[in-house]
């Protein structure tokens, strides 16, 4: 006959496939217990490691845990793994009838006391005598799984566990590893490409836990990099960091995290190159975003004079590292604070300089004087300049020339997140943006569609960058190192990254923020009034210079965007002064009358709701190609 | 991307098998999931009941990286839409920077209709009619009712 012990051992070895059976001996087994209670466990790591963790049972526990617990000493962790405990079994002769069996229990580190598993294991005794000496190895494995359900009755607030805190950091990294383990067997929907994937394959994201396919977060992250969208650098989810992002447009002068951190980026995993890149165009976004940023004269260098609020980053980390600024004519001391100032040092190439007058540093004993930007541009400066006075509207906080490439003229910059009109470069409330456009009497009243197609060398007429002297030298720099970029329509013209020299071409990928809610052509008319009115004899509809009823048309009626261009474009460009800035066109005031009578009849049908009415015979005779004179 | 296809589809199955109340979707041209048709009932309690509004959404090929557009093509008399042939519109989930991958196309529809029950006056394009539907609603009411008729047939 079959020993008794050997066919439990099987029977328990098939409940628990993970039983280990000694090769030493046929009769002894071990077994490791996951520690994984329902609830979370709050371990307090305490500095008296001489002190042996008390189990709750105890008499001592209670008072224990809340003398402890005042003491500022403790390190409270919330825990979901606690490491597992580790049964041996050994079956001697005479098991079972005769002699109970051994359980010898241990935990690594040891979380749970010497004593209370000494409890643990005497029970086994009492349930061999409950179960009239019968087999009693599954219901003891059973009894302390249950226990472990509620980690022996710490799991739930009302309990504390005490560890001493040379276990902290086994313990917690027990605890990630269970929880990646569990992480990596669950199933998880992928919100973007919507497929069921594995946890092994899927990321969550450290900050709000939403749960997303790799795959999906690099295609995403890696082309939001590749375009410079660092924006976009966030969690996918919707509404997720949403009212942190709006915290943000407050103005609060903080910024709320809510983005991603290179160190996250690195464990989805991205491409180091791709996060070396996100960190570069971060520090640069910061140094382009803040006015006082000083850029070093040498002009094949124009890195950023060193500063502590946007520290270059060190390899992944930003505003990591100590920075060494101090290491320069530090020991001059005694001098006024002011003067001390004018030395900048280049983060790139250490070149010492003054920022008065952009020498290299002459001491402070010297007077210098700001430096007239009278600069030689090359050619292809020049044209860099006068691309981006005409095509491109600054930013009214950070001044970083934006492009629009199609919506409407609501924006929001791609730097400093400051919501802008493109016509005019005004700041615009992020609350209510659009009243900027909707205020009667103002500029840019019922503008919000003009140059819906984009900006771009098709597009004759310099919008603020001609309208407002608003280029100053700092845009200037700030474009020629990053020369905004039309993503959305190939046929305008890119300024080739190369031509500029000093430029860094990657760094130059600068994709143009895109704003504004997106606009589709339709080209099937609905079905239209065909009374058709015709426009006073005396308001002029011209269509190439005047870009008041023109481009209000545009705005409302938006035609053909090529051929707007087109029109406007070639006349138009003529008529530039090649050097100075844009002004609005000279028509504009001579016909300002006309122009006026224009609005009003406009207004007034608008009032009537007649004005489509205008717009539609506009279109279908052209009557707004009729020249100007 | 293929990614972009597989997931178009999906949502185009999942919104064809179990539309949304009032929403009706069919593809423009069934060799490309990218153009949808889009038939969106008035909703009731708003001036557009009983009409049937055409709209066209077009998701762009890096769909969904960056956000599907949507117009009108019937006409509608309403703040947020622009009163011409582009039937343009202003939505907030549209907006590049809002926008999110994992958002579905069934919340940009169901936003539609809810802009249609509920029009935002102060985000206005239509600024006409934002200020009607602002000081005198009833007048706002009859006319967007009266387009209804006219157009939304």
């Amino acid at each position: 006959m079959e020993d008794e012990r050997k066919v439990e051992l099987d029977c328990i070895t098939a409940i628990f496939p993970e039983m280990v059976l000694d090769p030493e001996s046929p009769f002894s087994a071990s077994i490791e217990l996951p520690v994984n209670p329902q609830t979370p466990v709050d371990v307090a790591f305490t500095n008296a490691s001489d002190a042996p963790p008390t189990p709750p049972q105890s008499d001592s526990s209670e008072v224990n845990v809340s003398v402890e617990l005042t003491a500022d000493n403790v390190d409270l962790q919330n825990v979901s793994y606690l490491p597992s405990l580790q049964l041996h079994i050994t079956l001697p002769d005479g098991y079972p009838e005769e002699q109970p069996p051994t359980f010898k229990l241990s935990t690594t580190p040891s979380w749970l006391s010497r004593a209370y598993l000494d409890e643990l294991e005497s029970n086994a005794q009492a349930l061999w005598e409950e179960a009239g000496h019968g087999a009693v190895v599954f219901g003891y494995i059973d009894s302390l799984q249950q226990a472990a359900e509620n980690a022996f009755g710490y799991a739930g607030a009302s309990k504390i566990l005490e560890a001493p805190r040379d276990f902290k950091i086994s313990m917690l990294d027990f605890d990630i590893q269970a929880k990646q383990a569990a992480f990596k067997r669950e199933t998880f929907g992928c919100g973007i490409c919507l497929e069921p994937k594995k946890g092994s394959v899927c990321h969550r994201m450290l900050d709000c836990g939403h749960v997303f396919c790799v795959e999906c977060l690099q295609d995403f992250y890696n082309n939001a990099i590749k375009e410079g969208d660092l924006a976009a650098v966030r969690c996918l989810a919707p509404g997720c960091a949403k009212e942190r992002a709006e915290a943000q447009a407050d103005g609060s002068r903080k910024k709320p995290k809510t983005h991603l951190s290179p160190s996250e980026l690195l464990q989805i995993p991205l491409e180091l190159d791709t996060i070396t890149r996100y960190v570069r165009l971060k520090h640069k976004a910061g140094l382009e975003s803040d006015k006082n940023t000083i850029y070093c004269p040498r002009k094949w260098c124009q890195g950023a004079a060193r500063s502590k609020k946007h520290r270059k980053p060190i390899g992944l980390a930003l505003h990591d590292g100590s920075d060494d600024e101090s290491g320069l004519d530090e020991e001059e001391a005694g001098t006024t604070p002011s003067r001390r100032d004018l030395l900048s040092v280049c983060e790139d190439c250490s070149f010492a300089f003054c920022n008065r007058c952009y020498q290299g540093w002459h001491g402070e004993f010297t007077i210098c004087m700001p430096k007239t930007n009278t600069g030689e541009l090359t050619e292809e400066d020049k044209a860099s300049i006068e691309y981006l006075k005409l095509h491109t509207t600054p930013c009214p906080t950070c001044s970083a020339p934006a492009q629009k490439t199609h919506g409407c003229n609501h924006m929001i910059c791609f730097t400093c997140r400051s919501h802008f009109c493109y016509l005019c470069s005004a700041w615009l409330s992020p609350s209510n943006p659009y009243a900027h456009f909707n205020t009667i009497n103002t500029r840019c009243y019922m503008r919000l569609w003009e140059l819906e197609h984009g900006d771009g060398d098709d597009v004759g007429v310099g919008y603020a960058g001609g309208v407002e002297e608003v280029l100053e030298e700092g845009a200037v720099e700030v474009g020629l190192e990053a020369p905004p970029l039309a993503i959305e329509f190939p046929d305008e013209p890119e300024i080739d990254p190369t031509e500029d020299a000093n430029a860094e071409p990657p760094v130059v990928r600068e994709a143009l923020q895109r704003e504004g809610p997106l606009v589709l052509r339709i080209n099937e008319l609905p079905p239209r009034p065909v009374l058709a009115l015709a426009p006073a004899p005396g308001l002029a509809r011209d269509g190439p210079g005047n870009r008041g009823p023109a481009a209000q048309n545009q705005a409302r009626g938006r035609n053909g965007p090529r051929q707007v261009g087109g029109q406007r474009g070639g006349p138009r460009r003529r008529r530039l002064n090649p050097a100075g800035r844009q002004r609005a066109p000279p028509e504009l005031d001579e016909i300002g009358a006309a122009q006026q009578a224009w609005i009003q009849m406009f207004v007034q049908m608008a009032l009537n709701d007649e004005e489509d009415q205008l717009d539609s015979d506009g279109e279908e005779d052209g009557a707004w190609e009729i020249p100007v004179r | 991307m293929a990614s972009s296809q597989k997931r178009i589809s999906k949502e185009l199955a999942e919104v064809t098998t179990n539309p949304p109340e009032g929403i009706h979707v069919s593809l423009v041209d069934e060799s490309n999931v990218h153009n949808w048709n889009i038939v969106m009932d008035g909703p009731e309690g708003s001036p557009y009941a009983g009409g049937k509004f055409k709209l066209l959404l077009v998701l762009p090929n890096d769909y969904p990286f960056k956000p599907p557009k949507i117009n009108f093509k019937t006409r509608i008399w309403h703040p947020n839409v622009t009163f011409d042939e582009h039937g343009s519109m202003c939505i907030g989930i549209l907006k590049p920077e809002a926008w999110k991958p994992s958002s579905k196309i069934l919340s940009v529809l169901t936003a539609t209709q809810q802009l249609l029950v509920e029009p935002v006056p102060d985000d206005a394009v239509e600024t006409s009619a934002a200020e009607k539907f602002k000081n005198n609603r009833a007048q706002f009411n009859k006319e967007a009712q009266e387009y209804t008729k006219k157009y939304a047939k």
